[in-house]
């Protein structure tokens, strides 16, 4: 058998511990439609939700994410339709964010079809919905939506963060961004995300607001941070416009990755993807 | 619109051993959905259970009502959340007992996730708290597996590589190797998001396997019985074929243990 190309060791061990990683498709959906902006603004329409939404399960994406991205500003109802329209057809998980500020609102999201729930804004204002949310309806259900925008007067000057200094520094490496971006918090992201962990989510979706919309790639950095500083498995978000940028946040930590964009637009698919990442020797579902 | 003459329904009896022979699958309009009822445990994702079971080709109801758990035509016992609320909330509703007999009675029962583990004699989860003790048993947390010794050691090097620290709970994909005895498992990929699983399985149980860390129950099957650690509703076109075959297989089917070399040998191996 030839050798498996470089970077293929740890995919392939034996019969002991072996991930499958998970590309997942990200459609953020305002009033009933798939939209997709840069650093969350400039928002264009991509599409109905219920099509994409099969679609990308035909092409073999392992999960959905769903997040109304008018919700938390616009303080409007998540949409429940969409969900159960989507929940009719669709054969594989499906997790839904935005908007939730409490376990009603969680719990109409399941009712729906969820079977994730994604929680942000309200989780910085109120962590302690966290736990509620764990204790209700389990931590396999609670998503941790973290979305971090780099401190940049920071970076030039010291390598990344190791998570034991995350949790002592004083002067965050990347900070909270809540409400779709539109105010920041002087939260350090990894402490966050430990502290979240704690508290009962099951996983944590973490989204760099720098490279979000960008097609630059994940923020290497951050994930490591994050991975290094939890247990759970984190999904890589914003930037993912490739198979080398997928295979990188695997290669940082990360268990799943999130695109959008790229697949909205047909520069690539889902199965394309994965075929690429198999040939680099990652294990991914057929 | 014609149709064809046998599509009414009615199970036929099959030759062999009496029992009502499997609807085909694709079950035509007029076909009367398959009756199921979901027993509604307070947990999360019974929506995604009932809209699961809907695609293939059920009809699902939410019940609470022992009764019904105990002689439903077809129950599943869904299941999110952690052991011991998860027993309790059974206990307190009755459905503990009903369950117990309903499973001892052989009839049609699928258990998901964590209703594999509350079927089980206990959990690490939740020490001390007795699970319903109809499978040999006990959930330990998958963090605590090794892998097994027979494991095919890494190419090249002989020396054995330090074990990737895996993600808990495990939540995604995983592959799903049934044992030959098997009928309705088959190999193929399924969603999981467990922390805790059975590390053995008694053998009067088919028995199908997949490896985090170390190699765990996926599911157990004997009979119209089916106990899955991962989640058919939600493992695509393989978990939606596997619904339909437990939907259709015969209720009436005795489930006695067979000899494991028997189960190999042939297609006679369909009936018990």
């Amino acid at each position: 058998m030839p050798a498996p190309p470089c970077g293929a060791g740890e995919e392939q061990r034996g019969g002991e511990a072996v991930l499958t990683r998970r590309i997942i498709a990200c459609l953020d959906v305002r009033d009933g439609r798939v939209v997709k902006g840069v650093q969350f603004q400039r928002l264009r329409d991509s599409g109905d939700p219920v099509e994409r939404a099969l679609e990308y399960q035909r092409q073999g994406a392992d999960e959905i994410v769903l997040l109304d991205v008018s919700a938390t500003p616009d303080r409007r109802a998540t949409c429940v339709d969409v969900v159960a329209a989507v929940r009719r057809s669709l054969s594989i998980p499906l997790t839904v964010g935005g908007g939730v500020q409490t376990v009603a609102d969680a719990e109409a999201l399941l009712r729906a079809g969820a079977d994730k729930v994604g929680v942000n804004s309200a989780a910085v204002a109120r962590p302690e919905l966290l736990r509620e949310l764990a204790q209700r309806f389990g931590s396999q259900c609670v998503v941790l939506a973290i979305d971090a925008q780099r401190s940049t007067s920071l970076v030039a000057n010291r390598p990344p963060l190791r998570a034991s200094q995350a949790a002592d520094s004083r002067r965050p490496e990347w900070r909270i961004v809540v409400r779709s971006g539109r105010e920041r918090i002087e939260l350090d992201a990894v402490a966050w995300a430990r502290f979240g962990a704690g508290l009962g989510a099951g996983e944590i979706l973490l989204t760099s607001w720098d490279r979000d919309g960008t097609a630059a790639g994940y923020d290497l950095d951050l994930l490591r941070a994050v991975c290094a500083a939890v247990g759970l498995p984190v999904v890589a978000s914003g930037g993912g416009a490739g198979s080398e940028h997928l295979a990188q946040a695997y290669a940082a930590g990360a268990s799943a990755a999130l695109v959008a964009s790229i697949l909205h637009d047909g520069v690539t698919t889902v199965g394309a993807l994965k075929n690429t990442l198999r040939g680099r020797g990652l294990r991914l579902r057929p | 619109m014609k149709l064809p003459r046998d599509s009414d329904g009615a199970p036929r009896p099959s030759a062999a051993s009496g029992c009502p022979a499997p609807r085909p699958y694709a079950a035509s309009g007029r076909r009367t959905a398959a009756q199921v009822v979901v027993l509604s445990t307070g947990c999360a994702n019974l929506a995604s259970v009932c809209a699961g079971l809907r695609r293939a080709g059920a009809a699902p109801r939410l019940s609470d009502s022992p009764a019904e758990a105990q002689d439903a035509a077809r129950v599943v016992l869904p299941g999110v959340g952690s052991f011991a609320p998860a027993m309790d909330a059974l206990e307190d509703s009755g459905l503990a007992a009903a369950l117990r007999r309903r499973v001892a009675a052989g009839r049609p029962t699928l258990a998901i996730c964590l209703g594999l583990q509350l079927l089980s004699q206990g959990s690490e989860e939740c020490p001390g708290r007795p699970g319903l003790a109809v499978v040999a048993g006990r959930a330990r947390a998958l963090r605590t597996l090794v892998p097994e010794p027979d494991a095919a050691p890494p190419a090249g090097d002989g020396a054995p590589s330090p074990p990737t620290v895996l993600p808990m709970p495990q939540m995604g994909w995983n592959q799903v190797e049934p044992d030959p005895a098997c009928r309705l498992l088959r190999p193929g990929w399924a969603y999981y998001a467990n922390g805790y699983g059975l590390d053995q399985a008694p053998s009067d149980w088919g028995r199908a396997w997949s490896r985090y860390g170390g190699r765990f129950v996926a599911a157990l099957e004997r009979g119209p019985l089916l106990a899955c650690q991962f989640h058919p509703e939600l493992s695509g076109a393989w978990g939606e074929d596997l619904l339909r075959r437990w939907l259709h297989w015969p209720a009436s089917e005795p489930c006695q243990p067979r000899p494991a070399a028997q189960a190999r040998s042939s297609a006679e191996g369909k009936r018990c």
